[in-house]
């Protein structure tokens, strides 16, 4: 990663507050109350998470301010940004000054790692110290704000959201979800600006929260050479990334594909942002705004096909295997976080099986997930093989690649598009990956090897 | 006086510096926070330096957990000195805007089609202007 400014701890500007930032040029009107609140009647976080809502309502020339009715935020951590842990930990700080509670419901996502069996998953000491640097008092400043702790990349699971609300989420999975399963309205929002839309409990009216804009712009088509029906997650997600990527940011209709279960679609959402840039998509006849190809389209016509074949599919694999060595050191499954059903077919794969010595299989669910698993005897049928089910935190994405060393894992496999991405990236390359589906992912865990 | 393109501006304030095109998207994730070197695979500015530089580009890509990077570049001397992208989505545009890097968008006028690496420009996001210099 380079050499840091050693010894330098870099602040984060925090914004200046204008007196009066709207102009009779600007678009944006505000009530009297939003003008009040931007005038700082509400204290210093609510002044800056107007400026930011205003300041971004304005980019988009949005005439007004809406009210949403949810937030889900991503916790900052520390561990996230390496040497610039203490700049990116203090992100929030300047919109939560002085706010005591945030004005909407708003779910919180994954923790960093599950610390609950520190022993028995073996993870040091030293791990636990890292970690616990700044993991509880990123929990900390949002719970006690009254943050509701779901610790989920799935929090639509838990916490119901409905088609036509408008609402802002953080955190890939969770938006294409909302926006493509669901039928709720939210833009990709990032981790420090979903604070000001939760703090305010509003956003500007741009963008996917108007009808107009949701309309599909590029057609997708599956290839003769691929059979839908025996599509395995990891399948939806390598053919979600390659076509994303040809898509850039245009909000794709796919066509060809039958009934997609929850965890089908979880997968195949998620995997448009980290390709793409795109955070709405349609499945015609699954998804609730594309019944029809012609109601997926609206007014618009489709700017180009792009159709994904048996190639497409194996060359968006081999992208995404970046590993070199032959051992594997973890496996991550649960990225996003696992469904009752996964769990129940992880358990299958697992029965009689043993994971293979010193190797890590981390399955991540959330907690209320892991409790039904528990009831139903899957957590220890998994566990029995050397496995964890791990709860409340991220599978592997958000950990493994803040510390190698610390965790011992440099190669790690996954059926996850995001882990297989995004460990590499944000490891500076320290961890690299093979893309799998989930039954080759266990095997891999018994054998402890590629091959 | 060289010619001067008119888009949407993103926040407020002014920058000059060389401009580097690309018809690939960005993602701010990849902008190396300190050395301020863009790093993706297959990508056409993979250990290209783009900090200091006026980066023009089609759309913005990146995740929400660390969508914030151009924040912690800028904080760390690695970030572009402004942005400019043929269409505006919420992550690029809140990235310019917590980062407060000057920022502009197309509206009319296709930036990548006006601007060529290597020309000196100034990107004036109070008026929505780029001016090849």
């Amino acid at each position: 990663m380079g050499k840091w400014a050693e010894g330098l701890t870099p602040r984060v500007e925090h914004w200046h507050i204008p007196k009066k930032i709207l102009t009779e040029e600007d678009v944006m009107k505000l009530t009297k109350e939003e003008q009040s609140l931007l005038d700082g009647e509400k204290g210093p976080g609510v002044q800056r998470s107007m400026q930011h809502l205003v300041e971004t309502g304005e980019a988009f020339d949005a005439e007004r301010l809406i009210p949403i009715t949810a937030a889900h935020l991503v916790m900052v951590e520390g561990q996230l940004a390496g040497p610039a842990a203490e700049a990116f930990f203090s992100m929030p700080e300047p919109f939560l000054e002085g706010v005591t509670s945030f004005a909407v419901p708003t779910t919180l996502n994954s923790i960093c790692m599950d610390l609950s069996r520190p022993e028995k998953m073996h993870i040091s000491k030293d791990v636990v110290e890292f970690v616990n640097k700044t993991m509880p008092k990123a929990i900390e400043r949002y719970t006690s704000r009254g943050a509701i702790p779901t610790f989920t990349c799935t929090p639509y699971t838990i916490v119901p959201m409905t088609y036509g609300q408008h609402v802002a989420a953080t955190e890939g999975g969770v938006v294409e979800y909302v926006n493509s399963v669901i039928g709720a309205r939210t833009h990709y929002e990032t981790i420090a600006s979903a604070v000001p839309a939760a703090v305010v409990g509003k956003v500007p009216l741009y963008g996917l929260h108007i009808r107009k804009n949701r309309y599909g712009q590029v057609l997708v088509k599956i290839g003769d050479d691929l059979v839908p029906e025996r599509f395995t997650y990891a399948d939806y997600g390598a053919m979600a990334f390659h076509a994303a990527a040809i898509a850039e940011d245009r909000i794709p209709v796919w066509t060809g594909i039958p009934a997609m279960s929850e965890a089908a679609l979880k997968y195949f959402t998620i995997a448009h942002c980290i390709s793409g840039a795109m955070a709405l998509e349609h499945v015609v006849g699954v998804t609730p705004e594309a019944p029809t190809l012609e109601e997926a389209f609206g007014p618009n016509k489709p700017e180009k096909t792009i159709i994904v074949d048996k190639k497409a599919l194996d060359s968006a694999y081999e992208y995404m295997s970046t590993a070199e060595k032959s051992e594997v050191d973890a496996v991550v499954l649960g990225c996003p976080h696992l469904d009752i059903h996964e769990i129940k077919e992880i358990a299958q794969l697992l029965a009689g099986k043993k994971v293979h010595s010193g190797l890590r299989l981390w399955c991540g669910t959330n907690e209320h997930t892991w409790q039904l698993a528990q009831k139903m005897g899957l957590v220890d049928a998994i566990e029995k093989s050397g496995a964890f089910v791990t709860s409340n935190a991220c599978s592997g994405t958000s950990n493994f690649p803040m510390m190698p060393d610390l965790l011992g894992v440099h190669t790690l496999a996954t059926n996850s598009v995001t882990c297989a991405v995004m460990v590499p990236a944000t490891s500076g390359n320290q961890v690299l990956c093979y893309y799998r589906n989930m039954k080759d992912c266990v095997n891999i865990a018994v054998k402890g090897r590629i091959n | 006086m060289g010619e001067i393109l008119k888009g949407h501006g993103v926040g407020k304030g002014q920058a000059e510096g060389e401009a580097l095109v690309t018809r690939q998207m960005i993602s701010n994730d990849y902008i190396g926070f300190a050395d301020g070197v863009y790093r993706e695979k297959g990508h056409e500015l993979d250990g290209v330096k783009v900090g200091g530089k006026i980066l023009v580009f089609p759309a913005g890509k990146g995740s929400s957990v660390v969508a914030n990077s151009l924040m912690l570049a800028k904080a760390l001397g690695g970030a572009p000195a402004a942005v400019v992208f043929e269409r505006a989505n919420t992550i690029q545009v809140q990235s310019a805007l917590l980062a407060r890097i000057p920022a502009v968008y197309s509206m009319k006028e296709s930036f990548l089609e006006g601007v060529s690496s290597g020309q000196k420009v100034r990107v004036d996001a109070d008026n929505g202007t780029v001016e090849i210099l």
